[in-house]
């Protein structure tokens, strides 16, 4: 997309379209928004997630169909109650315009995916599951689960996926430290930790 | 065998005072002895050479370090194999377990025991040679379920259950295949089928008429099949059952499986050469019964076996595997009714032969008498 | 095996709803027989899982009823060491995920970290990372033809596409020094110039490549046995394709003419001319099945070496390597990046912080959202089915687990 520099500072035409639908479609489901810069992105409240993410894979002019990347982000803050917040973001795509000519026409810009941010508090990092809308989000909410314990709910059983059952914690946690050791294997972690 | 120490008998006298049945006994038991040496180390050889083959077609070289050109190969693998930890899975039921890989060579060298390699070179000349052979070489079946059974495994039960619904109606198209040249030649002893397939290349019985022609072809793929040999190797698919039914097994019992694999390819490439091309006949009127010519006859009989085996071969590492369902529908749908038609048409053949052209050199021919 | 199957039936085509035909035999079956479901690992020490998978199968005879793949044996953290590292250091990390597609994956973080730290990389550089990332393209493409003839009992032409992809490998090592793994592009540009002696080897290897593909197809592709094992099995069709996102061949195979190469051009994929192939029904077989996954890959080979010729000949003098602030350190951003890697989309997301390593990096493999559709699509196939589809996605565990 906004490879360009020139370009970076005007707003994203799929990503503001997608606002304007959200917003048409389930109001107050939209918190903030980036609709400018290399990656533009939508905040949307974990609860009206569900609808927000149906909305965007069913609409005629987004066809969001693909799930193709869930990122869990850890944003611990000492300070604050809740001990910072967590974030998934849901990178979505479309397939429904590929020839390129008639997809140019379409979506205005040449890469057509949205990014979904939601943020939940650190202490209780609830989030709806995609996974009856996205299928393939099965495994990426069991990886997000396994590596940054962000807790996917309403689904079917959530467990690790690439780290054993027994694994102390959730790696990608800011505030992680490494075990002493592993089934009486000691760990030694990389320097500068 | 008997034609051969007859001859001996009447030639040194010491052995005339002995009970001729005793000679009989300790010359086949010669014989057996002789053809499992030989047919060992064949297999070894025939392993050695499926390996160069292999590497020749895949643009690699294959062993050639121990021996000239590799050809101790063999001995070298099974000292080593010799060599390997001998295991027995915990939960494998031991007496089965122990018995199978026994099972399974037994079933493939016994019947050597009725195979002409030339002209009187048959430990045991019996008038139901032919279907000796077949019948002894399903044995296999029972060693190989009983090997996939006591292994306790999974993927050998598997590969075993293929085994044996592959293996069994396979004998089907098989035994109707040799049904048919059975007609022909009127008897089931071996020698008597390549006596009368002497003289031109088309007394071999595969160039008498269309019926017997198709017939090769079923009976080799057939006897493919019945092999588990590429592309039918379901039984011990690598990519899907591991290995089948030998995975749980090691060392020398592993290798037994391995020789008495070969073994059966050398078996039943023997068989294909007596019944379509004419055993130990070179395909020109020459008498090669005579106690020097048999030796001829063997050189030649050896050339159409290595051919046989040099095809086997060729298919294996050219050809991917069929799919388990595909093997069953080749069998019952395609080889069967083809080979039940082989079999009727011969008959008519025959038949026809003999009520309107009987006594002909070309109704001769027809109906697959020695011209 | 049953008497009244159409799939069975002689001409017919062979079908996926064949073996649905089976199951209801089946179910006759266990209607008078006491029949009992057999649960059995495939893997991970499975000579046709492609590495580590493991994959639970309940099975009925030979008919899988339910799978459910077990993937995290080789979990390398490499999204963890990336926030460890500083991106530079990381980069080597980069290749071991899509081992088979070591470039491919360099070029895709570089690109990634190049966007983050709005980086400059020469126009040598970018033609460069082109031609090595097609090499490995078809390298990649080689051993998946190759090993999916070995799933299915063909032996031979795996040891064929060796020969040709053991002159690739020389190709790469001799220009970086790895055979594997090679760590070649580098941020903002390459380790090293591309000689003309290299230029000449390279030139020399897409011919062969280009003469040999022809006998690897008679050997598969146009093979009647081939055909029967993968026209109609594992169909997956668009819509489970773009839900479970599967991308790369998979997707291309299912009818849906995208590839990110041409759709979302990057690096400076817009200047050549290339096809996309993708299924349709003029190929044979089913649209979306194991055997239009396979022909893609071939054909895909074809079209790399078009653009290896094409870039050959655009390829412009100049250096190779862009400048790179010492301390590289990326504002406060994000990004995300996603390139067309040979299994699928390889897609990098990655938040800046200042720092010299990043605050988060997360990586899509490509054969991670391609695996995970098995567990659908494998519903009802014989074991010797799934063993297709499975090679017929070309996975690579490495990828799979990061």
């Amino acid at each position: 997309m906004a490879d360009n520099p020139d370009t970076a500072a005007s707003p994203d035409p799929v990503t503001e379209r997608a606002l304007r639908i959200i917003e048409e479609g389930a109001p107050g489901a939209v918190t903030t928004s980036e609709l400018t810069g290399r990656h533009p992105w939508i905040g949307v409240k974990a609860e009206s997630l569900r609808d927000v993410a149906g909305l965007v894979r069913d609409h005629d002019d987004l066809k969001m169909e693909c799930c193709h990347l869930i990122s869990g982000v850890d944003w611990p803050d000492p300070k604050s109650e809740t001990g910072g917040e967590m974030e998934v973001i849901y990178h979505l795509c479309s397939y429904a315009f590929p020839a390129d000519e008639a997809y140019k026409q379409r979506a205005e810009k040449n890469d057509p995916w949205i990014a979904l941010k939601v943020r939940v508090p650190r202490d209780k990092p609830e989030v709806p599951t995609v996974m009856d809308i996205w299928t393939g989000a099965d495994w990426h909410e069991r990886e997000t689960y396994d590596l940054v314990g962000i807790r996917f709910t309403m689904r079917k059983e959530l467990f690790r996926i690439l780290l054993p059952e027994d694994w102390p914690g959730h790696p990608l946690q800011k505030d992680w430290v490494y075990p002493a050791s592993y089934h009486g294997v000691p760990i030694i972690p990389p320097e500068g930790l | 065998m008997q034609i051969w120490i007859d001859s001996i008998v009447a030639r040194t006298e010491w052995l005339q005072g002995l009970p001729i049945g005793f000679l009989y006994t300790i010359g086949i038991l010669v014989a057996c002895g002789l053809i499992l040496i030989f047919a060992s180390l064949f297999a070894g050889e025939v392993v050695w050479m499926e390996r160069r083959i292999s590497g020749r077609m895949q643009a690699r070289i294959g062993p050639n370090r121990v021996g000239p050109q590799g050809l101790i190969q063999f001995l070298a693998d099974g000292i080593k194999l010799l060599s390997k930890e001998d295991i027995i899975p915990k939960s494998a039921d031991k007496p089965i377990f122990l018995l199978a890989p026994v099972v399974v060579f037994m079933g493939a060298f016994t019947a050597f025991c009725v195979v002409p390699w030339g002209y009187g070179l048959v430990p045991a000349d019996m008038n139901v040679g032919l279907f000796l052979v077949l019948s002894i070489t399903s044995i296999e079946v029972v060693g190989l379920i009983m090997a996939g059974w006591a292994s306790n495994s999974k993927w050998a039960i598997l590969g075993a259950m293929r085994e044996v619904a592959q293996v069994i109606s396979y004998e089907l198209p098989l035994g109707v295949a040799a049904l048919a040249i059975v007609l022909l030649a009127g008897t089931m002893n071996m020698t008597d089928i390549v006596v009368q397939q002497e003289g031109w290349i088309w007394n071999w019985y595969i160039f008498r008429g269309p019926f017997a022609f198709a017939a090769f072809f079923i009976f080799f793929t057939a006897a493919l099949a019945d092999l588990k040999r590429a592309p039918f190797d379901l039984p011990e698919a690598e990519s899907e059952l591991v290995a089948g039914f030998h995975t749980e097994y090691t060392g020398f019992r592993f290798a037994l499986f391995f020789v008495a694999e070969y073994c059966a390819m050398i078996l039943f490439s023997l068989v294909t050469a007596v019944l379509f091309l004419g055993g130990w006949s070179p395909g020109f009127p020459v008498d090669l019964n005579g106690p020097w010519g048999r030796w001829i006859g063997f050189g030649v009989m050896f050339a159409k076996l290595t051919f046989l085996l040099f095809v086997m071969i060729w298919i294996r590492w050219s050809l991917p595997r069929f799919r388990v369902d595909k093997v069953m529908y080749l069998c019952y749908k395609v080889l069967l009714p083809l080979s039940i038609v082989c079999v009727i048409g011969i008959a008519l053949q025959v038949l026809f032969a003999n009520a309107f052209l009987g006594g002909s050199a070309f109704g001769d021919w027809l109906m697959g008498r020695a011209p | 095996m049953s008497d009244g199957n159409p799939s069975l039936r002689s001409g017919g085509e062979p079908r996926h709803a064949g073996t649905v035909e089976i199951h209801e035999r089946q179910e006759m079956v266990s209607r008078d027989l006491r029949t009992e479901e057999m649960v059995f690992n495939m893997g991970p020490q499975h000579p046709a899982t492609h590495g580590v998978l493991r994959v639970v199968c309940k099975s009925d005879g030979e008919t899988v009823r339910a799978l459910q793949p077990h993937v995290g044996n080789i979990h390398r953290c490499v999204e963890k060491i990336g926030e460890n590292l500083p991106y530079y250091q990381w980069l080597p990390y980069v290749d071991r995920m899509d081992y088979l597609a070591a470039i491919c994956n360099e070029h895709v973080a570089c690109m990634a970290i190049e966007k983050l730290g709005e980086l400059e990389v020469p126009e040598r550089a970018e033609y460069g990372r082109v031609i090595v990332a097609e090499v490995q393209r078809i390298l990649s493409h080689l051993m998946a033809i190759g090993v999916y003839g070995l799933d299915l009992g063909a032996f031979t032409p795996f040891l064929h596409q060796f020969r040709e992809r053991e002159r690739g490998m020389d190709l790469l090592d001799h220009i970086s020094g790895g055979r594997l793994l090679y760590h070649f592009v580098r941020i903002g540009g390459l380790k090293r110039d591309l000689s003309q002696d290299w230029l000449d080897e390279l030139d020399a290897w897409i011919d062969t490549v280009e003469q040999r593909l022809p006998e690897y197809n008679t050997l598969l592709l146009n093979n009647r046995i081939f055909q029967e094992r993968t026209m109609g099995i594992g169909v997956i069709d668009r819509d489970t394709a773009v839900r479970w996102g599967v991308t790369g061949p998979g997707l291309r195979a299912a009818g849906v003419n995208w590839d990110c190469r041409r759709d979302v051009p990057y690096s400076i994929y817009d200047r050549f001319d290339f096809e996309i192939p993708h299924g349709h029904s003029g190929i044979g077989g089913e649209l979306g099945d194991c055997f239009q996954r396979h022909w893609i890959r071939v054909r895909e080979v074809e079209e790399s070496v078009k653009i290896i010729r094409q870039a050959r000949a655009q390829l412009p003098e100049g250096p190779v390597m862009g400048r790179v602030p010492k301390g590289f350190r990326p504002k406060d951003a994000e990004v995300y990046f996603r390139a067309e890697n040979p299994r699928g989309e390889l897609a990098v997301y990655m938040i800046g912080a200042g720092k010299p390593e990043a605050y988060r990096i997360r990586c899509r493999g490509p054969s991670f959202s391609n695996i995970a559709c098995i567990t659908e699509v494998a519903e009802g196939m014989l074991i010797a089915d799934l063993v297709a589809l499975i090679g017929s996605l070309d996975i690579v565990l490495g990828e799979v687990d990061r």
